[in-house]
């Protein structure tokens, strides 16, 4: 008995250390198409601004729609920064979900808004709409009322309401900066029948000064849990998402702040109600839906337009975050298992599926299980110390490497944060964050993916966030 | 061996963290210092757009003259850019030519990498640089996507005519899937050019490809120019319906009373899409000589005309409003009476009325309300018809109007109450519209 034990520990130490290789290796893979990617992506960014001289008639209307659920804090804050953005036709439908705070009165009583009635059309079936509020000052403006159904029940709500042929997701506690839809609209008007979805780029906005519902200077957090965080945005948009976009792979784009084409998303029964991450749950169904009826199409990351929004800042609600998408992204990959090695469906489901599944979704498990196997073969003499230590140092280092990598490549692309000082503590924390960072994410993750196999119950969890104003009192004075 | 290929690994990314760390750190340096001499050098020529935008004329262009790729030549190049918007733009493109900017960039047309090929010709685009069309025609042809693009979206900026032909042909195999190349910043240079293109894409409504039928009169609408007209309604009679809804939307645009036949007859049309656009079109002519077919279109089997039907009728103005009341009131056709509540709600219909009952000028002064059912304004003929309802019907129309429906009996009970009480000095209004 004992020996046979002695020999799983043996075995799978080699398969730890097997995949330990073969997800750095892919992930060193995306590395270099990220660098590739954005390199292409800033050597096109300068004549970008042939965009300014288009006629407006050519540049597609965008609905953006904003789901508010218990918004209170910020929502006045994030509409109005939504009233400025520089794109020649766009409409704005904040979608009410039944909040119980005070986010329609706010709302309501900052637009001075009034009610209206109209038909509503449930082309995709949603919840009971209660009301809409308009104000002729503010024609680009919309607020739906609704009963709570959740975040996707409300997208829904938008979709049906929107007049336009592309919309555009935006949380509630983020901040667009003016030439975002512009931005993130360049591959659609370059390519109208081929890009059916674009996803931005999305940014910690913790410690940076907002004003008026608009972000008018960056600057770096003082605590260390919003630094973690920055980091690790910078890592997983700039290298992670960018680097499966070159592949036309991203099986992700925030549904912070992502474009998609109407009729598309329509064809699909827009956002399913029941899922934890609808935004991941769309955008594999549409790559299905567009790979079997073999349409062409590209589903982008457009590196620079840049959604700024508020993270997490204790680590309580952290917890709950990661956990959500951790279960969200299980539950994506639990319901189009069957695209999973299916070469009906190309690279989504030889390398995309497959890639979020083993590495994603299953990595935090074996790096966990990997930590407490390895120890307790060091403990049990399997193997030696040397081994053991170089092992660990080489976990540690290689992790620091990618965070390094990271930060490299926002330095060389768009160097968000200006000082020296700056860069330093970014590179500081990228050596940080692997000692016990993130590790403690590893976990939180593992614990979601039990629970996503061991419970039945798999509710939202709501993530309370402080609010942008309470930044510009607290933090810094404007 | 896992020992030693550990080893190695351990070597090699810590060699390599400390490469990304030297660069994070050199880079941030290096273009802190970079960016400190562009400061210094826009500093040094910030006199260049002082007297740009005065409309001065510049004298020391020695002292402008620097290599390219230099900051001082990036410095002076800002500055002549930010000058084209300026009264001294005239004298900024002759500052292009004279310091050699207009000559590097049609160099980088030809032996740039194709980033660069393509920067240069969205700069020479944006100066208007005459001498650079035929570099720019000549691009069109080129395998650089980028290049192509912003060739396109050059020439039209620059507005050559010559240029027309080309760009027409491009826009034919694109729609064909022979080009790839972005269709809306195609169209998008072909407005640019405005009425100078008419003749040109006139010629092109014949054509045998539908796309490229469609595609013409949405340019065209675009341009907006009257002498499109006849064409505009000769093809609302095209075999293809997106054709001949272009030209619907075509028609609305150009708002002239002349569609109007046309139009009405398309109000028939066997496709949704064509009688939704003729009947916005009819919306934006604004004549009420379109109402009686409008409201016919509220029982259209189509939602979607039948919104824009109603919303037609409201943007015809207060006598299209009156038409929907008494849709509303009248009409046995659910879906139509719902379309046009739906358009009253939006008009407001309820506070206009109610506003118009407070005004105590009107309705104290009876030699003037007298006169009031002779049409003078609208929505006095609108409180004269909704008067003339029996008191349970005007409750229900009112609260109906109203959107508020059961939540403010008091306030709908005081304008009930109003409207009869002055029944008499509506006399006229109800029956003005029938």
């Amino acid at each position: 008995m004992e020996i046979l034990s002695l020999k799983l520990i043996t075995w799978f130490n080699h398969l730890v250390l097997a995949y330990y290789f073969a997800a750095n290796g892919t992930y060193l893979l995306l590395l270099v198409l990220a660098a590739a990617f954005i390199a292409t992506h800033l050597s096109r960014l300068e004549y970008g601004r042939y965009q300014n001289s288009i006629h407006p008639s050519v540049a597609p209307p965008v609905s953006l729609i904003m789901a508010a659920f218990n918004e209170e804090t910020n929502i006045v804050e994030s509409v109005r920064s939504l009233q400025h953005l520089g794109y020649p036709d766009y409409e704005v439908i904040v979608v009410n979900d039944g909040s119980t705070d005070s986010t329609l009165q706010r709302l309501m009583d900052g637009f001075s808004l009034k009610r209206v009635n109209v038909i509503y059309r449930d082309a995709i079936s949603t919840g009971r709409v209660r009301g809409f509020y308009v104000n002729p000052d503010f024609p680009k403006l919309i607020v739906v009322d609704k009963d709570h159904g959740g975040k996707a029940d409300s997208l829904n709500v938008g979709i049906n309401v929107s007049r336009a042929p592309y919309f555009c997701s935006v949380d509630a506690d983020s901040i667009l900066e003016d030439s975002a839809i512009t931005r993130l609209m360049r591959p659609i008007i370059e390519e109208p029948e081929l890009v059916k979805a674009t996803g931005g780029i999305v940014r910690v906005a913790n410690g940076s000064v907002v004003k008026g519902g608009r972000l008018v200077r960056v600057e770096l957090p003082r605590d260390s849990l919003s630094m973690l965080q920055i980091v690790e945005y910078i890592r997983s948009f700039l290298f992670g998402r960018a680097g499966l976009s070159q592949l036309n792979s991203l099986l992700i784009i925030s549904g912070t702040f992502s474009m998609f084409h109407k009729k598309t998303v329509q064809a699909v029964g827009g956002y399913m109600s029941n899922t934890v991450t609808e935004d991941m749950e769309l955008v594999v169904r549409l790559h299905k839906y567009l790979r079997e009826k073999k349409i062409k199409y590209r589903i982008n990351f457009v590196p620079d337009p840049i959604c700024w929004t508020e993270a997490p800042r204790d680590l309580r609600m952290l917890k709950r975050q990661r956990s959500r998408w951790h279960l969200g992204l299980a539950e994506s990959i639990y319901i189009y298992r069957k695209m999973l090695f299916n070469p009906r469906y190309g690279r989504i489901g030889l390398f995309a599926l497959p890639y979020q599944l083993m590495i994603e979704l299953l990595g935090p498990g074996v790096e966990i299980t990997g930590y407490f196997v390895v120890s307790l073969s060091f403990f049990f003499g399997i193997v030696d110390k040397y081994f053991f230590l170089l092992f660990i140092i080489m976990a540690v280092l290689i992790g620091i490497f990618f965070s390094m990598a990271a930060i490299l490549l926002e330095e060389l692309s768009y160097r968000r944060y200006r000082g020296l000082k700056d860069v330093l503590k970014l590179l500081f924390f990228g050596v940080v964050e692997n000692f016990g960072y993130r590790q403690l994410l590893a976990l939180w993750r593992t614990q979601a993916l039990f629970k996503f196999l061991f419970s039945k119950k798999k509710k939202w969890e709501f993530v309370k966030k402080s609010g942008f104003t309470n930044e510009e009192r607290n933090d810094r004075a404007v | 061996m896992t020992y030693l290929l550990i080893q190695l690994i351990i070597w090699a990314v810590s060699v390599l963290i400390l490469t990304a760390l030297v660069a994070v750190v050199a880079r941030r340096i290096f273009m802190g210092r970079k960016y400190a001499i562009l400061d210094r050098e826009k500093e040094r020529h910030s006199g260049l757009l002082i007297a740009l935008s005065s409309g001065a004329k510049i004298e020391s262009e020695k002292a402008l003259t620097a290599r390219p790729g230099s900051p001082s030549w990036s410095a002076v190049e800002e500055f002549l850019f930010k000058g084209l918007d300026t009264p001294g733009r005239e004298e900024a493109i002759r500052l292009f030519d004279e310091l050699g900017y207009t000559r590097h960039y049609l160099e980088r047309i030809r032996k740039g990498n194709r980033w660069d090929q393509a920067l240069a010709a969205e700069k020479l685009g944006r100066i208007r640089c005459q001498r650079a069309v035929p570099h720019l025609i000549e691009a069109l042809s080129s395998a650089n996507k980028d290049l192509k693009l912003m060739a396109i979206n050059s020439l039209g900026s620059i507005g050559d005519e010559a240029a027309i032909p080309h760009l027409i042909s491009i826009l034919k195999r694109s729609l064909k899937d022979e080009e790839e190349v972005s269709t809306r910043v195609l169209k998008s240079a072909l407005i640019s050019f405005g009425p100078a293109v008419l003749r040109d894409l006139l010629s092109e409504l014949d054509n045998d490809d539908w796309r490229v039928r469609a595609t013409v009169l949405e340019i065209l609408c675009e341009i907006n120019d009257m002498a499109a007209l006849s064409e505009f309604t000769r093809k609302l009679r095209d075999d293809e319906q997106e054709v001949r809804a272009k030209a619907a939307k075509g028609l609305g645009r150009l708002g002239s009373p002349d569609a109007i036949p046309a139009l009405l007859h398309s109000l028939d049309d066997q496709d949704w899409v064509v009688r939704l656009h003729s009947a916005r079109a009819l919306g934006l002519i604004g004549d009420e000589k379109a109402l009686r077919a409008l409201k016919e279109t509220l029982c259209d089997r189509n939602w979607q005309v039948r919104a824009a039907a109603s919303e037609a009728m409201a943007g015809i103005g207060a006598s299209g409003c009156l038409e929907l009341l008494r849709v509303y009131i009248e009409e046995s056709d659910q879906y139509a009476r719902e379309q046009a509540l739906d358009e009253l709600l939006r008009a407001d219909i309820y506070s206009r009325v109610a506003g118009l009952l407070e005004r105590e000028d009107i309705l104290k002064d009876h030699g003037k309300t007298a006169d009031m059912g002779k049409g003078a304004d609208p929505v006095v003929q609108i409180a004269g018809m909704l008067s003339t309802l029996g008191p349970d019907k005007l409750r229900e129309a009112l609260s109906s109007i109203s959107g508020k429906g059961a939540g403010d009996e008091d306030a709908i009970l005081k304008v009930c109450k109003s409207l009869k009480e002055n029944q008499s000095r509506f006399s006229g209004a109800g029956s003005q519209g029938n």
